[in-house]
């Protein structure tokens, strides 16, 4: 395994009206190489310092961020790089073409090459015509994805995304997603940070998750969700005492008004549960999986499990 | 790279709305200063000379150059860095200093451009009213001029770092305030104030190897012993300040002002 991205030990505190905040705590991991990475967290959770330490925008106060091997304070570290910022925003005066090919020349692209990407970046984006058109006239969706093309423009080994589909339609969004994918297929590495945990759940091959500075967990996806408990919620009318008698002998039960929720934990425990519902008569109304999701799993681990959806 | 950066730089002046503000000042205000020149002949013979009618013209060009520095020297990045486009740059594989450089260099070249808009217009002025030669010391008057300029550039460029441009303004119009105590404090009649008074003038980047623009329009020789010393003052301190601004630039830390 070739890694793309590497923290090593990553410490940053930053000084706020006299106080000390750390905002990474010895940050450790790594992303390899053709993998697309979630970076998960709450707001303030040390996510976009990781990134900026990552560019070189700022600097650790301990510890080394490398990319495809170079210590991140080298600029070369950066040739193979695609970024992305939080809030995607650039002169307005540009027309996206001269935009694409001014950070084309900047990226050491071949000028002979730079016109045929651009019209390739515009058309895969949905906005063939956009390359005419100032960016000060652009819709927030279009500026966002006239950036996502400037990450890609010197066709980058690593691309690093912060919130790639913030501003965008659901179009737009799925159109991003397929996108990453095929870019995975060709061996590039995406490192992406996101609050839309669906977006994560659909195209993420790992994920990291970090809070308070500190990283909780960094796994695969499905080793994530199959670590994380499911439970079953069946929602049914009984039509008598007898059914909701014997499903309490084996699992928990909640009655209001005429609706019963019983609860389990394993599938066999649900099976046994449907099953004695038709047999012993009562009307189902619904049955619905808990549990295993990214989102209860993140919840979790960020100690906010009151809010997950099996409360 | 750097010079992409430094077209870039340019062709971002250009859509400045503060930089049209700028032109439309210098053109109401040269209005003025290009008619005594225009009309010199027909003023009291002998009551003004036509060195002199030139002065006002020049001295606009002067002081509206040092405003041109000081608006380039805080905006050179600290408008990319508010924008947070600063960032997308950067995220490139550009060493901050080449980053840097690029930019300052796109602020001088709307320097020389407007230097070169002013020397054109004089040079017409002169020629189609005056006709006689340009003198031979105009270049190196130039030339002082350009670092004196310079030197306002990298003022402005080393207070765009402790803060906003507003401050950064605020901060150089004290150093202009430093130099006009220093003028008062030399002319008063003890010595220890006038030695104040040289503090506070070399303190303001100020001096007093000052232009003897009558002597360079007069072609007078002895005039450019003081231009040379002049220059090299500028220029020192012109490195001085670029060096400073660089160094504090390639320790500060990028954050999206707007993330």
């Amino acid at each position: 395994m070739t890694v793309a991205i590497r923290f090593d030990n990553v410490r940053k505190t930053y000084r706020e009206r006299g106080n000390r905040k750390e905002a990474l705590k010895g940050l450790s991991f790594e992303v390899p190489s053709g993998e697309i990475v979630g970076f998960l967290g709450p707001n303030g959770a040390g996510k976009t310092t990781a990134m900026h330490i990552l560019l070189d925008f700022i600097q650790a106060n301990e510890g080394r961020a490398e990319i495809l091997g170079i210590d991140s304070r080298d600029p070369r570290s950066r040739e193979q790089v695609g970024f992305l910022p939080e809030i995607f925003n650039f002169d307005g005066f540009l027309k996206g073409e001269e935009f694409l090919r001014l950070f084309a020349r900047l990226g050491g692209a071949k000028q002979s090459q730079v016109t045929g990407r651009i019209a390739e970046l515009l058309e895969i984006l949905d906005m063939p015509t956009a390359g005419g058109i100032k960016i000060r006239n652009y819709s927030k969706g279009m500026t966002q994805k006239i950036g996502l093309a400037q990450a890609l423009i010197a066709d980058p080994q690593v691309l690093i995304l912060d919130e790639p589909t913030s501003g965008m339609d659901p179009i737009a969004k799925a159109r991003i997603k397929q996108l990453l994918q095929k870019l995975r297929s060709q061996g590039k590495t995406v490192f992406l940070s996101t609050h839309i945990l669906s977006d994560i759940e659909d195209i993420a091959d790992r994920v990291a998750i970090i809070n308070n500075g500190e990283l909780l967990a960094v796994e695969k996806l499905g080793v994530l969700l199959n670590s994380e408990q499911s439970s079953y919620r069946i929602a049914f009318q009984p039509h008598g005492a007898e059914v909701i008698a014997l499903l309490q002998a084996r699992l928990s039960v909640s009655i209001e008004g005429d609706i019963a929720t019983v609860t389990s934990q394993n599938r066999a425990d649900k099976d046994f549960a449907l099953e004695t519902i038709l047999r012993h008569g009562g009307d189902i109304i619904g049955v619905k999986q808990t549990g295993a999701s990214l989102l209860n799993k993140f919840l979790k681990l960020v100690e906010h499990e009151e809010l997950s959806d099996d409360k | 790279m750097i010079n992409e950066l430094a077209l870039h730089r340019l062709s971002k002046l250009r859509s400045s709305k503060i930089i049209w503000v700028f032109i439309g000042a210098c053109v109401f205000l040269a209005l003025p200063t290009i008619l005594p020149i225009i009309f010199v002949d027909q003023m009291a013979p002998g009551s003004v000379g036509a060195e002199s009618a030139a002065a006002p013209f020049f001295m606009l060009v002067n002081f509206m150059g040092h405003i041109a520095a000081l608006i380039l020297g805080i905006t050179t990045w600290r408008i990319d860095y508010r924008d947070g486009t600063l960032l997308t740059f950067a995220a490139r594989p550009i060493a901050r200093i080449e980053l840097l450089v690029g930019k300052i260099i796109g602020s001088l070249y709307g320097l020389l451009i407007y230097l070169f808009i002013a020397v054109a217009l004089y040079a017409v002025i002169h020629l189609v009213f005056f006709r006689f030669a340009i003198p031979g010391v105009a270049p190196l008057y130039l030339l002082q001029l350009l670092t004196a300029w310079l030197s306002t550039f990298g003022l402005g460029l080393l207070f765009s770092n402790f803060g906003n441009p507003l401050l950064a303004t605020f901060l150089a119009a004290l150093y202009w305030f430093l130099s006009i105590m220093g003028n008062i404090f030399q002319q008063l009649p003890f010595q220890t104030l006038q030695v104040i008074g040289d503090v506070l003038k070399f303190l303001s980047i100020d001096n007093n190897r000052t232009y003897s623009l009558d002597a360079i329009l007069k072609s007078d020789i002895s005039s450019v012993s003081p231009i040379l010393s002049g220059i090299g003052y500028y220029f020192a301190w012109s490195v001085l300040l670029l060096s400073l601004s660089i160094l504090l630039f390639n320790k500060r830390e990028f954050i999206n002002k707007r993330s």
